[in-house]
């Protein structure tokens, strides 16, 4: 199938979560091109995603800079190698281009391989405030949750339809699930998880090609949170949902769905 | 104490703590604790045969160990099969003594001692495992099932034990429990990456 994606739609919206879009391509000392955006090449030359609906008309962001960072080999929380602010240059910034554009050249080198990233110059708060952003549950197995990962978001889902497009191509729709969750303190008020929440589907609405990763997406459900704060309810069940601690968590899910083509790929002559 | 000595297991025990990484997701991390053996007692869980789970019997073991021992919850165990030579207690194991390649199935080691029809063994060279289950004991020969041939070159001195692998899945005695032991229930796992 094509095109080669580089990043799949649940990566694209764990990083979204954090105000930041992964570079798809390496960036060399000096350059003003930052690739934010799917270009494909070869037969797919002329297709692409653009990558950088983050920075275009975001009520979150009111200035005309970013931040390119290139974490460190060490791979940690809050390790970096270096970064730096750009100034975006706003009249390339727009539909006719994949790519986020610096008015000036970069004065360091940023590698796709280290998981090197554009984010918002000014990070709303639900950001910086985030201790864990997991992609799945399963690398985690039945761990019990620790008081020190929240604020958490889980973005998870499996779902991929697959519908006919053309007679070569088909519509590839990703349900994607962000899930938020948080604790349940002292003087815990649930507008506080409904105000985070709406930054949450502000953040992900904004994009939506997802950091560059699908050509369209759409919140099915902004928000939807669980029935009973800090307690599953229902027919067999009613627990209680704790950390370690025994610190009651609660929670909230952001419906998506994303669309990507796949387009058939059959030689003209057997290989 | 001498509870847990007779017919007792060497296990070996691996924590199982999360890794964050720059992007703030999580992955597991499985270190061996203590580097050495320790001993304990494993017993079928009979409690567990009767938690019917939508139609499947859980099958879980019960684990005795000393009370100075980090068993935490979700950690991992390699229970090893013991044997008692020359008076000590020790590990099944052995050494493979001539080179073995890809698709053998029998395999030359320097003692076959402790080892048995049915055993599950793991062999070990390097960063390369690989879990079979023994089909037949001779002399300084074990052979293992068909389904289970190498998929990889084993060089002479490649490690195999008769172990089997678990997680740490409840404590049935609390962590500051007056006593000569503490309990914990095990489910068997295939094995992780990092375990003998």
């Amino acid at each position: 199938m094509r095109p080669t994606y580089t990043i799949n739609p649940f990566e694209g919206a764990r990083n979204l979560c954090l105000g930041r879009v992964l570079l798809k391509q390496n960036a060399a000392i000096s350059d003003t091109e930052l690739c934010v955006g799917e270009e494909f090449t070869g037969d797919d030359a002329g297709l692409g995603i653009v990558g950088t609906f983050l920075w275009y008309n975001n009520p979150l962001e009111t200035t005309s800079k970013a931040i390119i960072v290139q974490p460190n080999a060490v791979d940690e929380p809050n390790s970096i190698e270096h970064q730096e602010t750009i100034t975006i240059n706003t009249s390339k910034l727009g539909t006719k281009e994949w790519h986020l554009y610096a008015t000036s050249g970069i004065t360091h080198a940023y590698t796709v391989a280290r998981g090197a990233y554009v984010r918002l110059y000014t990070l709303p708060s639900l950001c910086s405030s985030l201790k864990l952003v997991q992609q799945d549950f399963l690398a985690l197995g039945p761990t019990q949750p620790q008081d020190r990962w929240f604020p958490a978001i889980w973005v998870f889902g499996g779902v991929v339809n697959r519908d006919d497009l053309t007679n070569t191509q088909w519509i590839d729709t990703y349900s994607i699930i962000v899930r938020y969750a948080r604790l349940m303190g002292d003087g815990y008020d649930r507008q506080t998880i409904v105000g985070e929440m709406e930054t949450l589907a502000t953040l992900l609405g904004e994009d939506y090609t997802l950091g560059g990763t699908c050509y369209d997406s759409y919140l099915s459900r902004p928000m939807q949170l669980v029935p009973t704060a800090g307690r599953v309810t229902g027919p067999g069940a009613d627990r209680e949902v704790a950390t370690a601690l025994g610190t009651q968590i609660d929670w909230g899910d952001i419906y998506i769905e994303a669309k990507r083509i796949a387009i058939t790929d059959k030689a003209a002559t057997p290989a | 104490m001498s509870k847990i000595w007779m017919r007792s297991n060497p296990y070996r025990l691996y924590s199982n703590s999360p890794d964050q990484r720059h992007n703030l997701s999580v992955v597991l991390d499985t270190s061996d604790i203590y580097g050495e053996d320790k001993m304990g007692r494993i017993f079928p869980d009979e409690e567990s045969l009767m938690m019917a789970n939508e139609g499947l019997v859980e099958v879980t073991a019960e684990f005795w160990a000393e009370p100075n021992v980090d068993l935490a919850l979700g950690y991992f165990m390699t229970v090893k099969k013991p044997r008692v030579l020359e008076g000590v207690r020790e590990a099944v194991t052995t050494t493979i003594s001539s080179d073995a390649v890809i698709d053998d199935t029998v395999l030359s080691v320097v003692t076959d001692t402790g080892f048995a029809s049915g055993d599950q063994i793991s062999i070990k060279s390097g960063a390369t495992v690989q879990l079979c289950k023994i089909k037949s004991v001779d002399t300084n020969e074990l052979t293992i099932y068909g389904i289970n041939a190498l998929e990889s070159d084993f060089d002479a001195g490649s490690t195999i034990y008769a172990c089997r692998f678990y997680r740490i899945i409840a404590r049935r005695t609390p962590y500051d429990a007056l006593g000569p032991y503490q309990v914990v229930t095990l489910r068997e796992i295939i094995g992780v990456a990092g375990m003998l």
